[in-house]
Formats: C-alpha cells, structure tokens, sequence
C-alpha cells in the first residue's frame, strides 16, 4: 500500500485502537469487518463507489448506513463510516485495509484474553502444516473454490483445536485476494507482531536448540535488528547442522548444508 | 618411464587443501522465492529492496536480472541456463548492480557477456569492475572528433571517413559484407599496434550478438590469422545464448571499451548487429508483459540504443583525450533504410554506411551506395592528403550513378557525358577492394588522386585495378620517397604532386593491357602519299683516272 492509502491506514488503526472495546466486542467487531471485506471483495461497483475520492463524503456515510446500518453492531458500522470517510487511492486498498483492521482486531482480543502468544503460535503452525501439505494448500489458493467451502474446510480442521481468533484469521487468509494463502498467513502474522512491536523470526534447526540457546538467539537477534524478536521453532535434520534464522525477508543462513554447497560450486567453478 | 599413480589419499587431501581456502561467511541475507518461471523468464516474490538491474542469484548459482520491479513481484531475465529452476526455489540476492570485470587481461580473449571465458584460455585477470548501465560522458567531458580511424577501406576513408570517437553506422541486407567491413577495419589497426605508440595504438571490440557459433569460431581464426587477435577482446552471445544474454552483450562490450577511454586510450568497438539486440530485448520485455509499440518492440527500444551508442565518445584533454569509435550494425529487409530500427540507429549515430545488395552482387565489393551513405563529422579527421584528393570523388561517382541511369536509354551521348562515365566506370574499379586487404592511408591517396586526376582514363576498365596495383608496387620500389613524404607531412604538396605525375608517366610506358600491347602506343606513323618517297640516290665520285701521260 502506498501513499494515501497508507496513512489512511495508519489512521484507520489508530481509531480502532482507540475504541476501547472489550474482547467479545473486538471479536464481534473482527468477524462483521471480515464479513464486509468478503462482501466489498464480491462487489465491484459498491467498492469502487465507497473509495472514490470524488464522491461526497456525507452520500457514502449514508450508503454505509443504509446498507450495514441494521446487519452489524453501531460500533462497527460507526467504525466503517470512519474508515470510508478517509482517502483511499485504490478501491483495493480501502478492502485491504478493512481486512487488516479485521484482523487486528482479532489479536487485540486474544491480546486482552491473554491468548496472543498462543494464537501466534498457532498460524505459524498451522503454515508449517500448509507448506507440507501439498493437497491442502492447493485447495486453499485456488481462487475458484468457494469460499464458503473453504470456510467449511477450515472449521472442520481446526474447529475446537485453535482459538476463535486463529480460525477466523486463518479463514480470512484463506479468503485473500491477489496473494497465496501463505503469504497472506505471513502478512497478518506480521500484523500480530506488529502491535507487540516485536519481529517474528523463524528458525530451523537440525536438532531442538535447548532453552538457553534459544535465549541467547533471540538476545542476539534482537540486538541485531533493535527490536524485540520472538522465534519460531522447527526442526529440518536436512540442514545437517547449524541454523537457518528468517526474519521477514531476510534469511541469515549458517547450516552445514549451505556451507558444503557453498564449497561444492568453489570446487566446480575453477576446475 | 615411470608409471604416473597417485594414490587416492593423495587426491582427497589436494581436494581438502583447496576447499579449506573457502571461507563460509554468514551474512543476512534477503530471500525472495520463485513463483513463476519459463521462457527464460522467471517472476518472484519477496525481495523488497532489490534494485533495477541487479543480479539476483538462483539455486545452483545461476544468474538473472532485476527487469520489473512491480509492487507485489520481481519480472527476472534468467542469464544462463534455465531449466532447472523451479517455482518456490529460494532466490537471493547479491547486493550488485550488474557490472561486467575489465582490464587488459581481455585483450585476445572471447568472453561471455557475463565477462566469462569462453575460449578455454584459463581465468581472465581483471583489473576491476565496471558498472554496465553508466551514463555516457556529459557535453563538457567531450571534444570534437579530429583524430582519423583509417579503416583502410579506400571507400569509406575517402567518401565516408571516420574518426576516433565517431559512431558510424554500417547498414545493409544480409550478406552484402556489413561483417567483412567491420572486421578489415579491426585487421587495419594491426599496424598501429605493432608501432607500440600508445596515441595510435586503437584495442579493438567485436561484440556478436545472436551469431552463429561457427561464424563466431571463424571470425576468432581469421583474427588470429592475420594477428589482430591479440588486440581485440571478442564478445559473444551467439544465437543459443537466452536472449537475456543478447540483450546484455552490447553494454558488457562497451564497459569494457569505456575502461580503456577513460584511461585515456583509444578503442574501436563494432556492435554485430544491433538488430539481434533489439529482437532480444523485444523478446524479453514481451515476456515480462511490458506494453508492445511499433512493431511490438517495447517503448524504449529507441533509448535502449541511444544509451548505447552514446557511450562512444572522444574524451576531452582533461580526462586523457581518450576516444571509443562505435561501429553499429544493423540489418535491413529488402534494402529499406526506412524500417523503424534501422531509422532510430541512423538518427542517433554520426553517419552511415548502406551497403547495397545489388552492388554486392554486380561486384562492387565493398557494396557502399555513395548516395545514401554519409559520414557527418568524419571530413575534420581526414588527413589533409585525402581531403585534397577526395573531394571531386563523390561528386563524380554521384552524377556517374545518375548518368548510368540515363544512358541505358540513349545510345548517343555528348562527349562530355561520355567522359563522365568513362571516368565513373573507372573509378568504381578502383573503389573496388577486396576483402582482408586494408590499403594504408598513402596508398589511397595515391590510388584517388590517380582516379580523380583522369590518370587511370586511358586505361581499359578491365585492367584498371592491375593498373592500379602495379602502380602503387611501382611506387614502393622506386619511389618510396613519395610515400613518406604523405606519411610525414600529412598533406599532398605542389612538389609531390610533381613526383606523382612523373612516375604515372614513367610507369604508363611499361604497362602492358592484358590483350598484350603497351598501354601507350608508340606514335603512329601515317602512310606516305604517293610521290612523297624520295629515293637516295648515291653517287659515287671516283676520281678521275690520272692521265697516262
């Protein structure tokens, strides 16, 4: 997101974390945000009236009102008069940012229920199960399944498994436009870590690291990055030895593996 | 003899001594992944602080080039092999803007455009690195175009001349010698080299672009043959090479050019052919679905050239006075000129030489039509010599061409007009030149000045170019004065021309046209008339007997 719409954004956020909702209310708010999203996501004309710039604020308060006004909490159709009411440069910006809300909404309430740790938990590994299940995220990206069938798909995994919140952020990935499930997954991921002001960072390892390494690991990495970091755990005995650690985009790379490699391409290069 | 066994042990510790010298680093690196790939193209995803034109590299080591920065994905050319990159493959990047290694060490070598060797000569020693899309010099960085660039071509040196910084375009069909024009001015500089003066000496470029690889391996022998080689540094991207490759070649030859200028030495690079460049890159920004103009080549194809081409330049005395001279080829379809490539290549160099297929095939070789072909700022950097004699040259040929039109109709012509065409019919013949066989700049001013002076009239057209070369040999052996003098004052003197005339004379007497006679016929002697012959008449005067007295 780029210009206007991203201090829009920004703005939006600030509102919502102004509420001062409690967490059953974060959570109604989050599913009715989501369910708007769906619905802008379906309809082009309606999205592309409630982000243009020159239609009069005051007629696109009163066409939210008229068309949300009795189908969703005042708290939320009071938030998305706000959320219309900013500027947007792209009517698929005004629905992106309208998913993100959404979705922090959902963390803050498993922030206020105490739960956020495990919800993090939770996507992270929920993607690992993705990444390795090749049926699954096939059917997860494919952009012609039915999203209520996705929906369904989803419940029927992970329904008393997971926390309410990581179901509906996990439907909400699942729903994602213009990107993969996966990325979706690690873009609100980020938006967990992001209210925490922390840095999620992934790390693989051939052996399970004992505690104290993992402290230390994540000392240093917060040194390195100026922020706090969490990890994320997994184990890959491909790696042979040593560690891989991912943080957004970034890879810093110290397993045996890479390293052989690494001396294999030297050896071939000047022979 | 002993026999040669080396235990495995020994081998494994080689191996293990050679592989402790790498040294893993751990850095932080960033990630991208492969979400798309064919055609030699490859999209991604991740990557956010990637830059234009950096090299981004694959698993296994493969290459590819930042093209398409777009908001959620990286469009990728692949440099290399292809095929066995995957979608959702790791890419990383390497922090380099695509640069190509420079330096002496590339001087006889064949290189990829990459700067890898190609001709199993071992490892290229470089003296460092050049950025391939720099820009060109700036206004105040330049000067004019005044030092000659003798492609030793008699056509193109007298009617067409280049100078060290010019760029001239060399255009024409298939098969018209646009290649062998290219590769006899490269040929010529061997003199210069050999004189080990670093103000003449001229390192030479040839970048192949989509050529096959035989006509690569022949040109690299022909070079080697005649000891051009080990001037010349040979770029090749030969047609089996990814178009990411083509598309590169031309800019990786004129980083390397361009090291040299800026040194303050002189360079002559030849583009062969910039039409294969722009078809690459057509192919390339098709695939990475950038927006087709004219003739679905994309937007910029015209500044892809531009670019280019401006790179060549004469350096002003500030930065060393070094110059690179361009010589661009492009192929033309059924001789137009006016198709949209070779257009926008004539607008942005300093001339042109258009190659004409039907002259290449009634035998005038090098096939140049003197009527299109012009050079706009080589006349400053002709030797005063050749511009003295050359000047009524291109006029001559010119209204020669025209009159040879005229005359196909009309069977009587005036006695001017006839002349006019025996003198064009002649110099034509002594245009003529052929391949592998540059004429140092003397020798063409001798030949020109002959031409232009009438001197080769009365020689049968058939025999103009015996005529010619019998001359100039004649002059080596016994007037080589002559020649040094041009060679030292750089211009043709009342005196000289003196010395010319009398040794065209001197050497007309003893030329002997081919049906066997003398080229200059003794006097012809008339018949007398009747009555006109007078008999001696001897009469012998005896003295008188003496009297017997």
């Amino acid at each position: 997101m780029l210009g206007a719409s991203r201090t829009a954004l920004a703005e939006a956020r600030t509102r919502l974390s102004g509420l001062g909702a409690s967490p059953t209310e974060l959570g109604t708010l989050s599913e009715e945000l989501l369910a708007v999203v769906e619905l802008l996501g379906r309809e082009l004309p309606l999205r592309r009236t409630l982000a243009d710039t020159a239609v009069d604020v005051d007629a696109k308060t009163a066409l939210v009102t008229a068309l949300f006004g009795d189908k969703v909490s005042a708290r939320t159709a009071q938030l998305l008069v706000e959320v219309v009411g900013l500027r947007w440069s792209r009517p698929g910006d005004l629905v992106d940012g309208l998913e993100a809300l959404g979705v922090t909404a959902s963390f803050l309430q498993a922030d206020g229920d105490g739960t956020l740790d495990r919800v993090e938990d939770e996507l992270f590994r929920f993607e690992r199960i993705v990444e390795s299940e090749a049926d699954l995220r096939l059917a997860l990206d494919d952009p012609n399944h039915d999203p209520a069938g996705k929906r369904r798909l989803l419940s029927t995994l992970l329904s008393d498994k997971t926390t309410e919140a990581t179901l509906r952020v996990i439907v909400a990935a699942a729903g994602a436009r213009r990107r993969s499930f996966a990325e979706a997954l690690t873009e609100f991921a980020r938006l967990a870590a992001d209210l925490r002001n922390r840095l999620n960072a992934r790390v693989t390892a051939a052996v399970q690291p004992s505690q104290p390494q993992l402290d230390r690991l994540a000392q240093e990495l917060s040194r390195l990055y100026g922020r706090q970091v969490g990890l994320r755990v997994e184990v890959d005995p491909q790696l042979l030895g040593g560690l891989v650690v991912r943080v957004g985009e970034e890879v810093i790379d110290a397993s045996v593996v890479r390293r052989l490699d690494g001396a294999r391409r030297q050896l071939a290069e000047h022979v | 003899m002993t026999e040669l066994a080396i235990r495995p042990e020994e081998i494994r510790n080689a191996i293990e001594q050679y592989v402790e010298a790498y040294k893993p680093e751990t850095a932080r690196e960033e990630v991208g992944r492969v979400i798309e790939t064919g055609d030699g193209i490859a999209r991604l995803e991740g990557l956010p602080s990637a830059m234009t034109n950096e090299l981004l590299e694959f698993e296994g080591g493969v290459l590819g080039l930042a093209l398409n920065l777009d908001e959620r994905e990286i469009g990728c050319v692949i440099l290399g092999e292809a095929s066995h990159i995957e979608e959702g493959q790791e890419v990383r990047r390497t922090g380099e803007v695509l640069s190509a290694p420079v330096g002496d060490g590339f001087l006889g070598r064949v290189v990829d455009p990459l700067g890898n060797p190609l001709d199993g000569k071992g490892p290229i020693v470089a003296e460092g690195r050049r950025i391939l899309e720099l820009q060109a010099p700036t206004v105040v960085q330049r000067q004019p175009v005044t030092e000659p660039l003798q492609t030793g071509i008699k056509a193109i040196d007298a009617m067409t001349p280049i100078g060290r910084g010019q760029r001239q375009l060399i255009i024409g069909d298939r098969q018209t010698g646009k290649t062998a024009v290219a590769l006899d001015a490269i040929i010529n500089q061997r003199d210069n080299w050999k004189s080990g003066d670093p103000k003449l000496q001229v390192k030479c470029i040839y970048v192949a672009i989509g050529q096959k690889g035989s006509t690569i391996a022949e040109l690299v022998a022909r070079l080697e043959e005649t000891g051009a080689l080990e001037y010349t540094t040979i770029v090749a991207a030969p047609a089996s090479q990814p178009a990411g490759l083509k598309y590169l070649a031309p800019y990786t030859g004129s980083a390397i050019g361009q090291h040299w200028m800026y040194q303050g030495q002189h360079v002559l690079i030849v583009f062969d052919d910039l039409s294969k460049q722009a078809d690459a890159y057509r192919a390339i920004s098709l695939l990475l679905r950038r927006p087709p103009g004219r003739e679905a080549y994309p937007g910029d194809v015209f500044y892809l050239h531009s670019r280019l081409l401006e790179r060549c330049a004469k350096l002003s005395d500030e930065l060393g006075g070094g110059s690179m001279t361009g010589l661009p080829l492009v192929e033309t379809k059924g001789n137009d000129v006016s198709a949209f490539i070779p257009t926008n290549v004539i607008s942005i160099t300093d001339g042109q030489i258009f190659l004409q297929s039907d002259l290449f095939n009634s035998g005038v070789r090098p096939a140049i039509n003197v009527g299109i072909s012009v050079s706009r700022v080589g006349g400053n950097a002709q030797i005063k010599a050749m511009k003295s004699v050359s000047g009524r040259l291109r006029l001559d040929l010119a209204q020669y061409r025209e009159l040879e039109a005229f005359s196909a109709f009309a069977s009587d012509l005036d006695k001017a007009s006839k002349a006019q065409l025996e003198r064009g019919q002649r110099l034509v013949e002594l245009l003529k030149q052929g391949q592998f066989s540059p004429y140092p700049v003397e020798r063409q001013v001798v030949s020109i000045w002959a031409g232009t002076n009438g001197y080769v009239d009365i020689v049968p057209v058939a025999d103009v170019r015996r005529f010619e070369s019998e001359f100039l040999d004649f002059l080596t052996r016994s007037h080589q004065g002559i020649y040094d003098t041009i060679v030292q004052t750089g211009k043709l003197e009342d005196g000289t021309i003196e010395q010319l005339k009398a040794a065209i004379a001197e050497f007309s007497k003893q030329f002997q046209i081919s049906d066997g006679t003398p080229l200059i016929k003794d006097e012809p002697v008339a018949a007398m008339a009747k009555g006109d012959e007078g008999q001696e008449k001897i009469t012998a005067h005896r003295p008188a007997p003496a009297d017997k007295h």
